[in-house]
């Protein structure tokens, strides 16, 4: 490591000037994994095989699939289709690798996404939801008042590890020319002939991004606990 | 899809397939060693370790394994220049790329330990005390077993995410799947057959290791089962 890379001041500055567009591939990443993810987890847990066979397929595929081989098939690969450089995506968004990597992580979020809310489904508890019917609740209700507030709770956990994951996840983006943090210590590297240094400070941002991500998240969980966390005063013998 | 050329392509990329393997079981052994080097470390008691096991944690469960693949390569490169004085000699892809996935692995292996062999019933350490076992006999004979059996299920998951991860190794060089895709694609012009094939590839790769991992824990379960 180069001490004196390290601590220039306009390394740093490069390199954080990546942070913006690693954000931004994050928050497209957590959006998908819940609007996507959500109609792929409802149709996974569908009884009807034509809509949960499809939801298998699509999860175990992108699951499967490691990020960067996806984003060399959009970015490297559609563009040797015709039909797709005449098509009127091309320009506006398949053509840069910014939207390529958008396109790719949104797609593996929506996978691991629906796992997740899949599973917070799954942790409803049938007997509330049943006492709600009983006691008159509409179905509406019912799944506005109890069962979406335990979903959430179940869902939250996880898809904050989701997020963590994705943050690390966006790194690949770098690889197809996309200036985000990893991008832009890649462009040093190049430019002053120092293939450590840069890595480091870039490494440096990442972890600081997240501890904030982890302190966030942590934050949340422990508002919507708040009931649960709370422990009784006095133990009632059964 | 140009299906001729990956059929004629079809030797180079299973070579492909063979180093992605190697490289993922390798990277998986050794973190599972750090795993289990840290879990011990965390559950030891002693002050020192405990805290030298959160760092590696926190920090390797923050970097991205794609910076953690250049930056062990590339300073064992410098390491190796600085001790042998010359320029020329490179670290093996391999070896780099085994070291820097273990080490992001094994930080996630620590947690799954730690949390399975707090997991294990308190009952068992007792019963184990009383046959008169000696401390190093129940952990190999009583703890052990039950850990592995707990831990299973999410050091499979583990692995699926490091076979994945082992793609990132393609950056330096190792001809593992989707490095021997990118040849393949440079030299034919035809990316979009070849980037697909890889990807067929990891599906498969990882089909065989959910089955696998499936058979795993059914066999580990068999004592368990009158429990259900």
């Amino acid at each position: 490591m180069n001490r004196q890379v390290f601590f220039s001041r306009d390394v740093w500055l490069t390199i954080a000037s990546g942070v913006p567009v690693t954000i931004q591939l994050v928050l497209w990443s957590a959006a998908a994994g819940i609007m996507l993810g959500l109609p792929l987890a409802l149709a996974r847990l569908s009884p009807n095989g034509f809509l949960r066979l499809p939801a298998v397929f699509y999860i175990f595929v992108f699951r499967g699939v490691p990020a960067l081989v996806l984003l060399y098939v959009l970015y490297y690969g559609l563009a040797q289709i015709d039909w797709i450089r005449t098509s009127f995506l091309w320009r506006p968004l398949l053509r840069h690798a910014y939207w390529c990597a958008v396109i790719a992580f949104c797609l593996q979020a929506a996978a691991y996404g629906a796992e997740v809310i899949r599973g917070a489904i799954l942790a409803i508890p049938r007997g509330e939801i049943e006492a709600a019917r009983a006691l008159g609740m509409t179905r509406l209700h019912t799944a506005r008042r109890i069962a979406l507030p335990h979903a959430i709770r179940a869902a939250l956990g996880p898809y904050g590890n989701e997020l963590i994951l994705s943050v690390k996840a966006t790194a690949t983006a770098s690889l197809v020319g996309v200036f985000d943090i990893l991008g832009r210590a890649t462009q040093i590297r190049r430019d002053i002939l120092d293939p450590l240094t840069p890595l480091i400070v870039a490494g440096v941002l990442y972890f600081v991004i997240v501890l904030t991500a982890r302190g966030v998240i942590a934050t949340v969980e422990n508002r919507l606990n708040r009931d649960v966390r709370r422990k009784p005063h006095t133990k009632h013998p059964a | 899809m140009n299906f001729p050329a990956i059929m004629g392509y079809g030797p180079f990329l299973l070579l492909g397939l063979v180093y992605t393997i190697a490289v993922s079981v390798a990277a998986a052994l050794l973190g599972l060693a750090f795993g289990i080097l840290g879990c011990a470390g965390r559950l030891s008691g002693n002050r020192f370790w405990h805290r030298l096991v959160s760092a590696y944690v926190v920090v390797f469960q923050s970097l991205p394994e794609l910076l953690v693949v250049l930056v062990v390569y590339f300073s064992g490169d410098t390491l190796l220049k600085s001790i042998t004085g010359q320029g020329r000699i490179g670290i093996s892809p391999f070896l780099a790329g085994t070291f820097a996935l273990a080490l992001a692995m094994g930080a996630y292996a620590t947690d799954i330990l730690r949390s399975a062999y707090l997991q294990v019933p308190h009952g068992l350490r007792e019963a184990s005390d009383a046959l008169g076992l000696k401390r190093w006999q129940s952990l190999f004979l009583v703890d052990a077993p039950q850990v592995f059996r707990l831990a299973l299920p999410p050091l499979g998951n583990l692995f699926l995410v490091v076979q994945k991860n082992s793609a990132l190794v393609s950056v330096i060089g190792l001809s593992e799947i989707l490095r021997q895709a990118q040849v393949a694609a440079g030299a034919t012009h035809d990316p979009l057959s070849f980037y697909l094939a890889a990807g067929v590839l990891y599906l498969l790769l990882a089909a065989a290791t959910m089955l696998t991992q499936h058979n795993i824990e059914s066999h580990l379960a068999r004592g368990m089962e009158s429990r259900r």
